[in-house]
């Protein structure tokens, strides 16, 4: 398993497959970032982020039934692992640790 | 819905996609980047669907997602990859062997990339301009009597008269130099590099116009175009299109009517700004009559693309008789108009009145030599480690046929490893080169760049050039090696036989024949420029300053105020105001009559100085008789000639006396020879000291001002007389140069060859030398077994030490006796250059030799001391 360091985008793809539930392929995922997020982001770089999750254990795939769209392709659908949920927890947790030390005066501006 | 399932993605963007991924991924990829397909179909139309799908496709193509080499290839593939690796060991096994292979392979590549870039620039001069192929440069052969020339330069209207004439002469272009103080605000230059031009430059030459319309910059008077490196120096950050600058002398200012790009240092001519040739007009000169004789225009001539001009040149004789017939027969002078091709003036044209100073197509031969040399060196050094040690590797060939090693694949191991050592030698080349290139600029003195290494077609010449020097030195060790037989060698425990012995020997006399060739050239080169810079010139040359202040009114006015305060300085000797020096090149050259023998006048033309009284006294000229030029006598100014030794030698006099009295004409005056002074060369050294007539002259014609020093003169001296002169004159700036330091100048290109030359034989014979040394160390050591042998039956260590090094000394010897007759050959064939030429002299053949050898023996003695300590008892402890 490669290190288990989660990047900003990585965090991003992780949260999302998590919001999307059993709904996580590929272009839900792309959708649903430029939907929440307004990021614009190219498929391939979901694909690449979603094999690095994998391979680190974050997430797990299965291949879905056949469609009458996408040219009869099937889907790759990913879930969260609790690994994975572990991982955005502690992200999560370190986030509001850190945040909830910022004094609540009037910032400088 | 229905165009939906009809429009498909690009298909061989799809067969695309299939080609380059992994299998396990395809079905998913394919899947999203249809649904997006389809999605963009609906909401943004089909091209951009197309687009999309395309560039997706595309932006898979990542390294996670390409398909590995197959196992089909496998096997040679990992073969190669062993070879790589033995050779990365052997290597690092033998690190003496891999230092001086690769270090010394490098250095001869990067010499040769250096001149590469040398050559390539040479060559490259005015091949940019679109239309160089159909632009030619008119020279003038003028014939005179008794003097023959050959300028650069044409007569004003020659090509107004060719385009008019000649249908194929499609247009024309002139440019002549310009001379003057500018001044914008109080920004004032003395401006030399300036140049007046024709509107039609910019259809010529493509060189472009950053602002301002090429059309019509140029086409009124008193209008300039500025290069972008003036426009920065007189404005700055300012818009320079529409400013007005003042130019000395001239009541109306000349306006900016454009800006272009600098002129490309691979152009024949320089400048920095182009004034309208309009405004010359306008000055009443080239008008449209006579003036045949005024040659001042580098004059272009547009041809229709693939026209021959040689048979505009059959048909010239006519058109001079026509247009110049009439003027040439009263002026008692011929012209003969030659066409050059623009692209060949850089390298080939060395006329009077050059527009730059050009190349010299036989240094850009000499240094393509010496590159071919110096890498045909590298490579033999190569070449002979690479069979030196091929005996080593018996015993991994032996084993490798064993196991089923086939010749082929044995000669693909050798030869990967000697490409691969080529390449490493070619990466730290690369390096070498960044490191050196700017000296190596500085000793050019141009200005290239690392870029143009690798910039259009070169790209390809250097994996060209690895591969070849690879193919080159493992070729030989490849064939034999290949050709052993594993049982002759595992039988015996090592091969005994010495590899490739003549070869070997062969190789390394052709080195040494390089290197001797190489050092007797630089010796020669040496010897022949130290003796032309030590020349006795006929006249003092050291502590003078040169001040060239360009002749204006207020400094004719102020001439005698300016002599008398400098006077006053007791470091300050003499002065004197003239219009040539000693230093120029820039002496006139006119139509002269003087009277002969038997009394009557005869005319020629010859080279003339316009002086001062104070000329011949401040550079300690010689009278061989009469006397010099004397204040007191009024009539000097108008009827008195001083002339050189070389002119009543002309005149057929027998001795300089007889001279005196005799009538003499020149440059609209006409008088008696007054005085006789012996030649001084006022040319380069590359000439016989031509007749020199001199006479005084008004001195507003004088724009060159001779200080001569007195011995202790400093800097303190030379600030002391800026004082005065900014004190008398404040348009012109106090500018001086050192007599002996432009008389160098003069010799610029030698020095260049010189040095360039020094540089790369001291190059190649490290190289060499680096060779013999690693090729003594194998050779000592495969030599162990005898020389301990004979140590045991007696012999004594010097004997065996001088035995080991006679064998590369008779080496050294033999590459002497080939190389002399070829140095000897190259030598004369360059100092037939020079006018002052150093005769043959065979020491400086027996030193270089001598230095071969020296180089030999030290480089080998080093291991026949080490052979002398040798112990027997363990090299044959094994026996």
């Amino acid at each position: 398993m490669k290190g288990t360091y989660l990047g900003e985008f990585e965090e991003l793809v992780l949260l999302t497959v998590g919001a999307l539930y059993d709904e996580a392929y590929g272009v839900a995922v792309m959708d649903e970032i430029k939907n929440e997020s307004g990021r614009g982001v190219n498929i391939s770089a979901i694909h690449s982020a979603l094999r690095r999750l994998e391979e680190k254990g974050f997430v797990k795939s299965t291949m879905g039934g056949a469609t009458n769209e996408r040219g009869g392709r099937r889907k790759r659908y990913f879930v969260l692992t609790s690994y994975g949920k572990k991982a955005l927890d502690e992200a999560q947790s370190l986030r509001m640790k850190l945040y909830e030390r910022i004094p609540n005066i009037a910032l400088g501006n | 819905m229905n165009s939906r399932n009809e429009i498909s993605p690009p298909k061989w963007a799809a067969k695309f996609l299939r080609l380059y991924c992994k299998k396990e991924f395809i079905e998913e990829i394919e899947g999203d980047i249809h649904e997006i397909f389809e999605v963009n179909l609906e909401d943004k139309g089909v091209a951009y669907a197309k687009r999309k799908f395309t560039w997706d496709v595309f932006r898979f193509l990542r390294w996670s997602n390409i398909k590995r080499l197959k196992k089909v290839q496998s096997n040679s593939f990992d073969m190669f990859k062993n070879y790589i690796k033995i050779a990365f060991r052997g290597l690092k096994r033998s690190k003496l062997y891999s230092v001086i292979n690769i270090s010394g392979l490098a250095v001869g590549m990067a010499v040769f990339m250096l001149i590469f870039l040398y050559v390539t620039n040479e060559l490259s001069y005015d091949k940019y301009h679109s239309k160089s192929g159909q632009i030619h440069r008119i020279a003038s052969h003028l014939t005179v009597p008794g003097s023959y020339f050959e300028f650069a330069i044409a007569p004003p209207n020659l090509g107004d008269r060719m385009v008019s004439d000649f249908p194929e002469v499609l247009n024309r272009t002139r440019l002549a130099r310009f001379d003057g103080t500018l001044s914008y605000g109080d920004k004032v230059f003395a401006e030399k590099d300036a140049m007046y031009s024709d509107p039609e430059f910019f259809e010529f030459f493509d060189i472009p116009m950053l602002s301002g319309d090429a059309a019509t910059a140029l086409s009124e008077p008193f209008s300039l175009v500025l290069t972008e490196k003036a426009a920065n120096k007189y404005f700055g950050s300012e818009n320079a299109l529409g400013k007005l600058i003042k130019v000395d002398g001239i009541e109306q200012p000349f306006s900016v009517r454009g800006v272009m790009a600098n002129v490309p240092q691979n152009t024949h001519f320089d400048f920095n700004m182009l004034v309208s040739m309009e405004t010359r007009k306008s000055q009443g000169f080239m008008s449209d009559t006579g003036q045949w004789f005024f040659l001042d225009y580098y004059t272009y001539l547009l041809f229709p693309v693939g026209y021959n001009p040689s048979e505009l040149q059959s048909k010239m004789p006519d058109f001079v008789e026509r247009n110049i017939g009439d003027a040439q027969r009263s002026a008692n002078q011929t012209y003969e108009f030659e066409f050059q091709k623009l692209t060949d003036i850089h390298l080939k044209s060395h006329l009077d009145v050059e527009a730059k100073e050009n190349g010299d197509i036989q240094s850009v031969k000499i240094f393509s030599i010496i590159a071919v040399f110096i890498l045909v060196i590298a490579c033999v050094n190569f070449m002979n480690l690479s069979i030196s040690r091929s005996t080593r590797r018996a015993k991994e060939i032996g084993l490798r046929k064993v196991v089923g090693a086939v010749k082929r694949q044995l000669i693909t191991q050798f030869l990967t490893e000697s490409v691969l050592i080529s390449f490493l030698s070619f990466v730290l080349a690369f390096f070498l080169v960044l490191w050196a290139l700017p000296s190596f600029n500085t000793l050019i003195g141009q200005d290239l760049m690392v870029e143009n290494l690798i910039q259009g077609t070169f790209i390809a010449v250097w994996p060209a050039l690895i591969l070849f020097i690879g193919f080159l030195a493992g070729f030989y060790p490849a064939i034999v090696l290949s050709g052993f037989k594993p049982i002759n060698i595992l039988k015996s425990g090592g091969a005994s036989r010495q590899g490739g012995s003549l070869l070997k020997r062969v190789l390394v006399v052709f080195q040494l024949v390089i290197s001797t060739i190489l050092i007797i050239g630089t010796l020669v080169i040496n010897r022949q420029l130290t003796s032309l810079q030590n020349q006795n010139l006929g006249f003092e040359k050291e502590q003078m300053l040169i001040f060239n202040h360009g002749g204006d009114g207020s400094i004719a006015a102020n001439m005698e105020t300016i002599r008398s305060e400098f006077i006053r300085n007791p470091q300050v000797k003499s002065i004197s105001f003239t219009r040539s020096t000693p230093a120029g090149d820039n002496a006139g050259n006119w139509y002269t009559e003087y009277e002969v023998a038997d009394g009557e006048m005869q005319n020629a033309s010859m080279y003339g100085f316009l002086v001062d009284h104070e000329f011949a006294r401040t550079y300690g000229l010689e009278f061989l008789a009469g006397r010099d030029f004397n204040r007191s006598l009024v009539t000097d100014m108008d009827d008195a000639f001083v002339v050189n030794e070389s002119t009543t030698i002309k005149m057929g006099l027998q001795s300089p006396e007889e001279a005196i009295g005799k009538t003499f004409a020149q440059f609209g005056k006409k008088g008696k020879i007054i005085g006789v002074i012996k030649d001084f060369n006022y040319m380069t050294l590359h000439s016989a000291i031509e007749p020199l007539v001199i006479q005084l002259t008004d001195p507003q014609y004088l724009g060159v001002m001779s200080i001569k020093l007195e011995a202790g003169a400093d800097l303190a001296t030379i600030e002391s007389l800026e004082e005065i002169w900014e004190g008398v004159i404040t348009a012109i700036p106090f500018e001086v140069t050192f007599l002996d330091q432009a008389l160098d100048n003069r010799y610029a290109a030698e020095m260049r060859t010189k040095r360039l030359f020094s540089s790369f034989s001291s190059l190649a014979i490290f190289i060499a030398a680096l060779g013999l040394f690693a090729l003594s160390t194998l050779s000592a050591e495969q030599q162990k077994r005898s020389i301990s042998i004979r140590k045991v039956l007696g012999a004594p260590g010097q004997e065996i030490a001088l035995k080991f090094s006679m064998a590369f000394l008779r080496l050294s010897v033999l590459a002497l006796m080939i190389s002399i007759p070829i140095a000897y050959l190259a030598s004369e064939s360059w100092l037939s250059n020079f006018n002052y030429r150093i005769d043959f002299d065979p020491v400086l053949f027996i030193l270089g030799g001598l230095i071969t050898a020296t180089i030999t023996l030290l480089t080998v003695s080093f291991q026949s001391f080490k052979i002398t300590r040798i112990n027997p008892a363990q090299n044959l402890r094994s026996e």
